[in-house]
């Protein structure tokens, strides 16, 4: 019987349930949640599979284990969960956490189990197209992420802090820190997004890309940002986060060479981000529960293939597009 | 006293007319875009 466990059931976390509940391989959901009671009305509409919803505290038996509970302390559980022989599924977009989970690669290698680090909309899925776009080059010399919007409340939280925190770069071989807020660019995302000022924040996007990249010079992360956005960063949040920050996207922008001559390829894909890093998070723990996945903590950008992935991602109605014609 | 609310009553109006100024000056047009999104579809994904 296998059981997977959804830690954290907020705008992303019941999405990941209802992915995971229409799957004939899942026998059990579980369901963690601050506020148990709130969730049993949800619980009842997952059909053809047993549900368990649980309170803070000891950490359920699982197969895998789905952390999309607020950033912070992905790594303490995630560390519980190995220890439980469970694999882990991380959504956090924490610099922190993301830096402690990559840290837990020789623990889940001597565990013969996973971790997927970032497995959501941006890091996640901006990760695998970063992979997929990198096939078409002899060798990819630079890696630039951009996003704009955002998941549930947690997710608006946390850009809220990553807007004043320091941003995470990689730059001829070693790692650039630099204040968020600065670094300004214009980006175009896929229509009707349309273009954004896209600007550095604290983002765990090049910490994923730079290890899956050997003779990358350049990896950045930016993410959209109003004047108003930039304004009030540095104050507490002066309203309540909306349920959802959608629509949103990623851009993907690939530099390298090929037949011996530069080129610059772009890819993107607009979607819910609450929906898509949902599908993330529930195509990756549908390939963990069928131990398909590389023993160790890596990131999406990591994986040999990342092809079966974006094919199922289409399925499941999260599909990508290239920018052409620009004679980039 | 006056003389420095004077002071910054003219501060203010000066501010408040070059603020005018620069934003009417700036241009809100988005640069002309080449190119366009194409929707990866069934052989992009083999």
């Amino acid at each position: 019987m296998s059981t997977i466990a959804v830690i954290g059931a907020g705008a992303v976390g019941q999405r990941v349930a209802r992915h995971l509940a229409t799957r004939a391989e899942v026998d059990c959901l579980v369901l963690g949640s601050r506020h148990p009671a709130r969730l049993r009305g949800f619980g009842s509409q997952l059909l053809d599979v047993d549900v368990e919803v649980v309170a803070p505290g000891k950490l359920p038996d699982a197969d895998v284990v789905v952390l999309s509970l607020p950033s912070g302390g992905h790594a303490a559980l995630a560390e519980k969960a190995l220890a439980r022989g469970a694999h882990v599924v991380s959504l956090s977009d924490s610099v922190t956490d993301v830096e402690e989970l990559l840290a837990l690669d020789g623990r889940a290698v001597a565990a013969e189990r996973s971790i997927a680090i970032g497995a959501g909309f941006s890091p996640g899925y901006s990760c695998l197209l970063a992979r997929h776009g990198a096939a078409q080059f002899d060798v990819v010399t630079e890696v630039h992420i951009a996003r704009v919007g955002t998941a549930g409340p947690a997710c608006q939280r946390q850009l809220h802090r990553a807007r004043t925190g320091t941003s995470v770069d990689w730059r001829a071989g070693q790692w650039r820190r630099r204040r968020g807020g600065s670094g300004r660019e214009l980006v175009w995302f896929p229509d009707p997004l349309g273009a954004h000022d896209c600007y550095r924040a604290a983002l765990c996007d090049a910490l994923l890309l730079v290890p899956a990249f050997s003779d990358v010079e350049r990896v950045t992360a930016r993410v959209a940002g109003t004047r108003r956005d930039r304004l009030t960063a540095m104050l507490p949040m002066l309203r309540s986060p909306h349920a959802d920050g959608g629509p949103g996207g990623v851009r993907v922008e690939l530099r390298g060479l090929r037949d011996g001559r530069h080129y610059t390829d772009v890819l993107g894909v607009i979607d819910h981000p609450s929906a898509a890093a949902a599908a993330v998070a529930a195509t990756a723990a549908g390939w963990a529960l069928a131990d398909e996945l590389p023993s160790g903590a890596w990131g999406l950008g990591m994986l040999d293939d990342p092809l079966p992935w974006l094919a199922e991602l289409a399925e499941l109605g999260v599909r990508a597009a290239a920018y052409e014609g620009a004679g980039l | 006293m006056v003389s420095f609310l004077r002071r910054v009553l003219l501060a203010s109006v000066v501010g408040g007319l070059v603020t005018i100024v620069l934003r009417l000056r700036s241009s809100h047009e988005v640069p002309r875009r080449e190119g366009s999104w194409r929707e990866l579809a069934g052989p992009d994904y083999r």
